[in-house]
């Protein structure tokens, strides 16, 4: 009955599409059908040693189609609507269906100076700002993964490093004829809690930024962005505020036109704290971030070397904002064991699931980590509390057979935790990928990627209790085959080892350390994957992958499990 | 351009070492929770001897190498009163062991030496001194009965005629104030009441008992003994409340309040209750009160304490004393 009915959507969103090319005229579109249908079945099948409980295998699935309605009234105004129809594989018949609105904007141009848009909105600034920081995803996936990690981006509107908002955003510019090119002014406002008329007040987070652009080599940006609760909106006296403002720049420089030298960075300052509250600290800190870039146009070679410097108490909730929300538990075998225990979120729930991913800024202090991952950076360029130099090098072949890139931080702490002695970190990372189709003049696609990223955090010290040593390394390597036109083979594995010690601070709601807590780990994750994929076109495919992922835990081997996963992907974008 | 370079990285150099972070770390010190443990300066007690009597301050002091979960115990070696004084630091002083002469467990300090151990949570050393107090604390509050002065004939007791009554001041040690305390004991077969004794204002040489006119800010404090092994007690309290301000209580057009307790523990306690919290009851019910129907604790004529058990549940047995009205605040004996 479900397979029918999810049959059925898929044969109304056929006719919808059909209505979408023929509806408005060639040169006039009024009203434009967008949006995604998606199906999706999965069986998945979890080992625990001597877990007698746990059901071993679970199948699911869903169909939806997000629908969007682009309604063009005039040339200076678009709007569009979109609703969700979800349909849970499993569910009684019209009883497991959900309509959900998935977007709402109106966008447009006032007089062609001003341009505005209300509703959802998808918004950065910089990345010490408010920006989307991807250093959750660690490195590249490989497409056999990728293929899930896009639901997931699309799912959470990760894009750019947008955040997703809801409010207003304007901008508009000045062009000039003599000392200045172009001077852009943005601006916007999003709510982000609700009051509900008792404790929670309204919080809204503001901001925008001045962007000169005084000829195409230099470029001087003021920034500035504020979080802050609304008085009076609720019972509750005490208001946080979160201000941050910055300058950033860029000055290019081309030498005999063989070398791009840019010189580039943001340096600004933060201050946070609760009005009315008087145990509550004020948190003021500044940081830098400045570096030169040359690039070899001859050799196609850019480099890059920058200066990092991070107060410890510098606090941005925009850019500090993590998409991994590792408070969430996985909506897949989220207890096992004969204990029922929580399992924890593993890198194959990362590449798969999309709630334990945030859809907007946390506003509500620093937000978990998973030190086995990322205990270095967790909160992207913008964490605090760290000094050092970051080098970048990319090599973009022109016959675009071969794209490289290795980046390092070299980091310190500012001040320690606990004792004056500083914790330094490492990250070393690359990703490659090899065209072999351009290699070996094939006509069929034939990509081969790779990736290596190794942490490492340690603390010497003469006392064994401050000592620290934890070490992270991830691998992975994809394959991606055309064995006919528009039919390929991908397969790929990750591979995830973290081993070591560490001691995490424990902070109260106003972001101070009060406890700390000792965290040992010895795991190696596992992920291996293959599959079949058919493009019907550049916008749709079906997939067929199947997934290992094996969690070892040398520590608490009762905590050791594997998984295995079966899915068949439709997804269609129009 | 090297200019702009070099420019760039005075600029870099003077904002780097120009705000330098003030504090050197976050958090707790490690070494507080992870270090050895190691006693640097060893329990002392500030003064020697205590007067609580005029309110002299005693506190106590030691030091260790890390912050560590310890417990100081002061035992009076005459009348068994403990003091318990926890904490968690790498340094006692006055901020975390300042003692007023309170008890944590009754019986109350007397005049006597008193033993001081402290001992850590987590560590096996144990540190002794000694303090001996001259006076002990005088408790502020309006006093009902302590019997101390023995039996005053303006009191009116009832006792069953019951097997082994015996309803009378005694001081058979422990005692949890001063040397004596007033005994209900017996088996009464036929009736849930075994004995009661009236504690009437003008026992006091008052026509009513001189407290706030607030109830919120008066406490009703009485030590009661739970006799070990049996647990069929019931104590009932009566407030009766002159509301007519006639000088006696009329049970019929008067306020009554009652505050009725289950003692089900053993040996004494402290029991404490706000005048406003207190409720009528009829036979153990909840009631409407007869007069005014507003707590009036400057009203308060009589206060009545009944010994009531199951008849078929054979002896009972319960013992009260030092019955305080305290202002503000419950007593801290």
């Amino acid at each position: 009955m479900n397979h029918r009915y999810n049959i059925k959507i898929f044969f109304y969103l056929l006719i919808l599409n059909y209505f979408s090319v023929n509806l408005y005229s060639q040169n006039e579109k009024k009203i434009q059908f967008v949006g995604t249908a998606r199906s999706i079945l999965n069986n998945d099948d979890i080992l625990v040693k001597d877990d007698t409980i746990t059901s071993k295998s679970n199948m699911g699935g869903y169909a939806l189609i997000d629908l969007g309605v682009n309604i063009l009234p005039n040339k200076n105004t678009e709007i569009l609507g979109m609703i969700r129809i979800k349909n849970q594989l499993g569910g009684f018949y019209g009883a497991g269906v959900t309509f959900d609105v998935r977007q709402l904007y109106v966008k447009g141009i006032i007089s062609n100076v001003v341009r505005y848009q209300l509703g959802d909105i998808n918004y950065k600034l910089t990345p010490f700002t408010f920006y989307n920081n991807d250093y959750d995803d660690l490195m590249q996936h490989p497409q056999v993964f990728n293929i899930q990690k896009d639901i997931v981006n699309y799912e959470t509107f990760y894009k750019n490093n947008t955040w997703r908002q809801q409010g207003a955003a304007l901008d508009f510019s000045l062009e000039f004829s003599k000392f200045l090119k172009e001077i852009k002014f943005n601006g916007f406002i999003n709510r982000i809690n609700v009051t509900d008329f008792n404790t929670v007040p309204d919080r809204f987070f503001t901001g925008g930024n001045i962007g000169i652009q005084q000829s195409k080599n230099v470029f001087v940006g003021f920034n500035y962005v504020s979080l802050f609760d609304l008085s009076g909106t609720s019972q509750n006296n005490s208001g946080f505020n979160n201000n941050v403002s910055s300058i950033n720049y860029e000055v290019k420089f081309a030498k005999d036109n063989l070398v791009e030298t840019r010189l580039f960075g943001e340096t600004g300052l933060s201050n946070s704290g609760y009005s009315d509250v008087t145990s509550a600290p004020k948190l003021n800190d500044f940081f830098i971030n400045m570096g030169i870039s040359n690039f070899i146009k001859a050799s196609h070679l850019k480099f890059s070397l920058s200066y990092l410097n991070v107060g410890p108490d510098f606090r941005s909730a925009g850019a500090q904002s993590k998409r991994v929300n590792y408070n969430n538990t996985p909506s897949f075998y989220d207890r096992y064991t004969n204990q029922q225990s929580l399992r924890s979120i593993g890198l194959f729930d990362l590449i798969r699931d999309e709630k334990l991913y945030n859809r907007s800024i946390n506003s509500d202090g620093l937000m978990a980590y998973n030190p086995a991952y990322n205990n270095a950076m967790p909160y992207g360029i913008a964490t605090f509390n760290r000094q050092g130099v970051n080098s970048k090098i990319n090599f973009n072949d022109p016959k675009k057979i071969l794209s490289l890139e290795i980046e390092s931080y070299f980091l310190k702490e500012l001040i320690g935790q606990g004792t004056p002695k500083l914790k330094s970190f490492k990250i070393i990372k690359t990703n490659a990928e090899l065209n072999l189709k351009k290699l070996i003049s094939i006509e069929n696609n034939f990509k081969i990627t790779a990736g290596f990223s190794f942490q490492s955090t340690i603390r010497n010290s003469e006392v064994n209790y401050e000592e620290i040593n934890l070490n992270s390394a991830i691998v992975n390597t994809g394959i991606e085959f055309e064995l006919y036109k528009n039919f390929d083979f991908l397969a790929g594995f990750i591979y995830n080892q973290a081993k070591g010690n560490e001691i995490l601070p424990s902070r109260n709601i106003y972001s101070e350390v009060i406890d700390f807590n000792e965290y040992n780990i010895n795991i190696k994750e596992l992920m291996l994957g293959g599959g079949l994929r058919y493009r019907f076109s550049d916008k749709i495919y079906l997939a067929a992958l199947y997934q290992n992922y094996d969690n070892s835990n040398k520590l608490n081997s009762q905590f050791s499990y594997s998984m295995n996963q079966f899915i068949i992907i439709y997804n269609m974008k129009f | 351009m090297k200019n702009i370079i070099k420019y760039n990285l005075i600029l870099l150099a003077i904002f780097v070492f120009a705000c330098k972070p003030n504090k050197k770390f976050e958090g707790p010190e490690l070494s507080d929770l992870y270090g050895d443990f190691k006693i640097i300066d060893s329990l002392i007690c500030s003064i020697d001897s205590v007067d609580f009597s005029i309110n002299q301050p005693i506190f106590f002091k030691a030091k260790f190498t890390k912050a560590v979960d310890w417990k100081i115990s002061i035992k009076g070696l005459s009348s068994g009163a403990e003091k318990i004084i926890n904490g968690k630091s790498k340094l006692i002083e006055i901020t975390n062991s300042f003692w007023t002469g309170n008890t944590s467990t009754l019986p109350m300090f007397t005049s006597e030496n008193c033993l001081v151990s402290l001992t850590f949570l987590t560590e096996k050393d144990t540190l002794n001194s000694s303090v001996k107090v001259i006076k002990p604390k005088i408790n502020s509050g309006y006093l009902i009965a302590d019997f101390e002065s023995g039996y005053n004939n303006l009191w009116t007791k009832f006792v069953q005629s019951g097997a082994s009554m015996d309803c009378q001041i005694r001081n058979v040690k422990p005692i949890p104030q001063g040397d004596n305390f007033y005994n209900m004991a017996g088996t009464v077969n036929w009736d849930w009441l075994v004995s009661l004794i009236d504690f009437n204002a003008n026992a006091n040489g008052v026509d009513r008992f001189p407290l706030n006119t607030n109830p919120n800010n008066i406490y009703f404090n009485a030590m009661v003994w739970g006799e070990p092994g049996l647990d069929n007690t019931l104590l009932l309290f009566q407030f009766k409340e002159d509301d007519n301000t006639n000088g006696t209580f009329e049970s019929s057009s008067e306020d009554q309040y009652d505050y009725q307790l289950k003692i089900d523990w053993s040996g004494w306690k402290l029991i404490s209750i706000k005048y406003s919290d207190l409720g009528t009851l009829v036979n153990g019910e909840p009631a409407i009160p007869k007069g005014n129907k507003q707590r009036n604790p400057n009203n308060l004529v009589r206060l009545s304490v009944l010994h009531l058990a199951d008849p078929s549940s054979g002896f009972a047995k319960t013992k009260i004393d030092y019955l305080i009205f305290t202002d503000s605040k419950s007593l801290e004996p």
